[in-house]
C-alpha cells in the first residue's frame, strides 16, 4: 500500500470501545478510518463519506442492525463494498453468508488475524 | 246343546269347562283335561270348591273363592275375558298358566243357568316373561347398585332414570336429575361435541361411544367425566333411549394438569437457562472483545516505542471492572439460589446513603440529569448498606439506560405506616403490563429494542427483589406506555 493512495474502511459498531480501539488500530495500521454507531448512521454519513473500500459491520445494533444496513447500502448504491461481519453470535458464519459478507470474524479475535483479512479483501 | 256341538268341542286344542249354576262341572272337553292334569272322574260333577285344584292369581297369591272366573260370572252375570289364572297340579310342583274367558248362559226366566268357561294354556309364554322379569329385575340391581353412574337418557336428552352412583357425582338427587337434561349439566365449550357424538351413536352402525367431558356439579364447580354410551333399539332398529357409564375422573384429570404444568415449567425454565446461558456469553463477550483488542493495540504500540499511557490504563481497567461486574452478578444469582446470601444489617441514614449513591452516579462518565427530591433530616433504619445500594444503584443504573439522554431521573422517598418507600421515575418509553409481572423473575428482560441496546444479565431486577425481600419488604413497578416507568422499594422503618 502506498501512502499517497489511503483506504477507507467504515466500521459500524455500537459498542464504544470496541469501536474507538479499532479505529485507532486501523489508523495506525495507514488506513483511513470512518466510523457509524449503527446502520442507519452510516447511511447519513455515506452521503458525504468516500465509498469505503471495506466495511467492518457488527451485526447485532440498535436502531438498524447489520442486516438492515446491508439492506439499505445495497438498495440505495446498487453496489456492495466487500463486507467483514464482525459477530459475537454462536452462528457467524451463518449471519455472514446471510448477507453475503465476503468474510466474518467472530469476537473476541485477534488483531493480526483482523489485519490479514482486511489486506486480503480490500478494494 | 247336540252332540256334534260336543264332538266339535273335543277337536278344540282351547280347554272348554261348563258349570251348571251350583258351580258343578256338568262338561269338560280333552283339552281342559290335559291342562288341569284331572281325568275326566276326577272332574265330572265336582264343584268349583273342590280341593282337587287350586287357583293363584299372575302375582303368584292364592286366588280367593269369590275370584274363580265361574263364581265372578255367576256373580256379575257378564262376559269375563282375558283372566290370568294359574293352577297347582297336584302332579306337579310349578303351576301352569292359563289365559281364561268365561261367560254366562242364560235360561228362558233370565237367570244364570249354565257358565262356559274357556282357557288357553299361557304358560310356555309366562315363561318367558317371568325369564324377562327376572333378567330385568337383574339389570335394575346392576344398574342400582353399579359403583359407577349409570343413567337411562331419553333421545330428547331428558334423564329417565338414573343410579345413586350417579347422583352422588353430580350431586343432584334423582327426582332433581329427572327435570333436567345431560346438555343442562355439560360444560357449554363440550357441548358441540356432545351434540356431535349423540348425532354419531344415531346412525345405524353405531353400538357404543366413549367421549371425555366435563359437567357441572350441582354446586358449579367443574367434574371431568369419562362417559360411555351406548343406544337402545327396538325389533325394528328404532333407537329408543341411551345407555350412559358415567365414570368420575376428576382426580386424574386434575393429576394430569398438574403433571402438565410442571413438565411446561421445567421446558420454560430450561429455555430460560440456556437462553441465560446465551445472554451470558454474549455479555461476557463485549467487554472481553474491547479488553484483548485495546490490549493488543497497546502492546503493538509498545513495540513501536510508543508508552502506554495512563488514559490507556483507565480504558483497560474499566472493561475489566464490566467483567468483574458480571461475575458479581453471577456470584449473586448462586448465592441467592443456594440461600446462602446473608445480610449485613446495621443502623443506616438512608438519606445520606441515596444521595451517596446518586454522587457516584454523577461522576459516572455520562453524568446524566438525576434529580434527589430530597426530605429533611435523617431516616435511620436497619440494613444492609451496601446491598440497599445495590439495589438503588440498579434502579438508577436501568433508568439511565432505558431514558433518552438529558431527560431528567427523580428521585424520592416518602415515610408512611411504619414503611419507607424510595423510588425511582424515569421517562422511558414504558414497560407494558406482561412485561411487568416477568421483570423480577430470574433471567427476564423486557424485550424490545432498547433493552438489546441496554445490554445486561437479566438478573439485577431478580437479584434487587431478593435483597428487598430479605429486608422484609417489598419492590415494585408503575408503569405507563410512552409516559415512563417508576421503580419503587419499600423498607420497614
Amino acid at each position: 500500500m502506498t501512502a499517497s493512495q489511503p483506504k477507507t474502511i467504515l466500521i459500524i459498531e455500537d459498542e464504544k470501545e470496541i469501536l474507538y480501539t479499532l479505529k485507532e488500530f486501523l489508523e495506525f495500521e495507514d488506513y483511513q478510518v470512518i466510523i457509524a454507531v449503527n446502520g442507519l448512521e452510516s447511511m447519513e454519513l455515506l452521503k458525504t463519506s468516500v465509498m469505503p473500500n471495506l466495511i467492518l459491520l457488527d451485526m447485532k445494533m440498535p436502531i438498524m442492525n447489520g442486516w438492515e444496513f446491508a439492506a439499505a447500502f445495497l438498495a440505495k448504491y446498487n453496489q456492495m463494498s466487500p463486507i467483514i461481519a464482525v459477530t459475537a453470535a454462536a452462528d457467524a458464519e451463518q449471519r455472514a453468508k446471510s448477507i453475503n459478507a465476503i468474510d466474518w470474524i467472530e469476537k473476541p479475535f485477534d488483531l493480526d488475524l483482523l489485519v490479514n483479512k482486511i489486506k486480503m479483501h480490500i478494494r | 246343546m247336540d252332540t256334534n256341538f260336543y264332538q266339535l268341542l273335543e277337536n278344540f286344542t282351547t280347554g272348554v269347562v261348563i258349570h251348571n249354576a251350583n258351580t258343578e262341572v256338568i262338561y269338560s272337553n280333552q283339552a281342559a283335561l290335559i291342562f288341569l292334569g284331572l281325568s275326566i272322574d276326577q272332574i265330572q260333577g265336582k264343584s268349583a270348591t273342590d280341593p282337587r285344584w287350586q287357583f293363584i292369581r299372575e302375582d303368584g297369591s292364592t286366588m280367593p273363592l269369590e275370584e274363580y272366573p265361574v263364581y265372578q260370572v255367576l256373580t256379575s252375570r257378564k262376559m269375563l275375558l282375558d283372566l290370568v289364572v294359574g293352577v297347582i297340579r297336584p302332579d306337579l310342583d310349578y303351576p301352569v298358566w292359563g289365559l281364561c274367558n268365561a261367560h254366562p248362559e242364560m235360561d228362558d226366566e233370565g237367570n244364570v243357568d249354565k257358565v262356559v268357561l274357556n282357557f288357553t294354556d299361557i304358560s310356555e309364554r309366562k315363561q318367558i316373561e317371568n325369564k324377562l322379569l327376572e333378567s330385568e329385575k337383574r339389570f335394575s340391581n346392576a344398574f342400582i347398585y353399579a359403583p359407577i353412574g349409570m343413567a337411562l337418557v331419553s333421545l330428547e336428552s331428558k334423564f329417565l332414570k338414573v343410579n345413586p352412583a350417579l347422583c352422588s357425582i353430580l350431586g343432584y338427587s334423582e327426582n332433581e336429575l329427572s327435570s333436567l337434561t345431560f346438555r343442562d349439566i355439560t360444560y357449554p365449550e363440550d357441548l358441540d361435541v356432545t351434540n356431535l357424538f349423540t348425532a354419531n351413536l344415531l346412525l345405524p352402525d353405531n353400538k357404543i361411544l366413549r367421549i371425555e367431558n366435563r359437567y357441572f356439579h350441582k354446586k358449579r364447580h367443574i367434574i371431568w367425566v369419562n362417559i360411555s354410551v351406548s343406544i337402545v333399539r327396538d325389533e325394528q332398529n328404532q333407537p329408543l333411549y341411551f345407555l350412559a357409564q358415567i365414570q368420575d375422573i376428576t382426580q386424574k384429570k386434575q393429576a394430569d394438569i398438574e403433571l402438565n404444568k410442571a413438565l411446561e415449567n421445567a421446558k420454560v425454565s430450561a429455555l430460560s437457562k440456556s437462553r441465560f446461558l446465551d445472554i451470558a456469553a454474549h455479555e461476557l463477550r463485549t467487554p472481553v472483545t474491547a479488553f484483548s483488542l485495546l490490549l493488543q493495540l497497546t502492546q503493538k504500540k509498545l513495540e513501536k516505542g510508543i508508552p502506554v499511557d495512563s488514559p490507556t490504563l483507565n480504558r483497560l481497567r474499566s472493561q475489566v471492572e464490566r467483567i468483574s461486574q458480571l461475575v458479581i452478578e453471577l456470584l449473586d444469582v448462586s448465592r441467592l439460589e443456594r440461600g446462602t446470601l446473608d445480610l449485613k444489617t446495621k443502623p443506616t441514614d438512608l438519606i445520606s446513603m441515596i444521595s451517596q449513591c446518586i454522587n457516584d452516579f454523577k461522576v459516572h462518565p455520562l453524568n446524566r440529569n438525576i434529580n434527589f427530591i430530597k426530605p429533611p433530616g435523617k431516616i435511620e433504619i436497619n440494613i444492609d448498606p451496601l446491598r440497599i445500594y445495590q439495589v438503588l444503584s440498579n434502579l438508577i443504573d436501568n433508568a439511565i439506560k432505558y431514558t433518552s439522554d438529558n431527560l431528567p431521573i427523580e428521585i424520592s422517598v416518602e415515610t408512611r405506616s411504619g414503611l419507607v418507600r424510595v423510588s425511582v421515575k424515569d421517562q422511558g418509553e414504558g414497560i407494558s403490563e406482561k412485561q411487568q409481572h416477568e421483570l423480577f423473575a430470574p433471567f427476564m428482560r423486557g424485550e424490545s429494542e432498547e433493552t438489546e441496546k441496554a445490554g445486561g444479565l437479566g438478573l439485577g431486577l431478580f437479584i434487587s427483589h431478593e435483597i428487598i425481600a430479605l429486608h422484609g419488604g417489598s419492590i415494585g413497578v408503575t408503569s405507563q406506555m410512552g409516559v415512563g416507568s417508576t421503580f419503587y422499594f419499600e423498607l420497614p422503618v
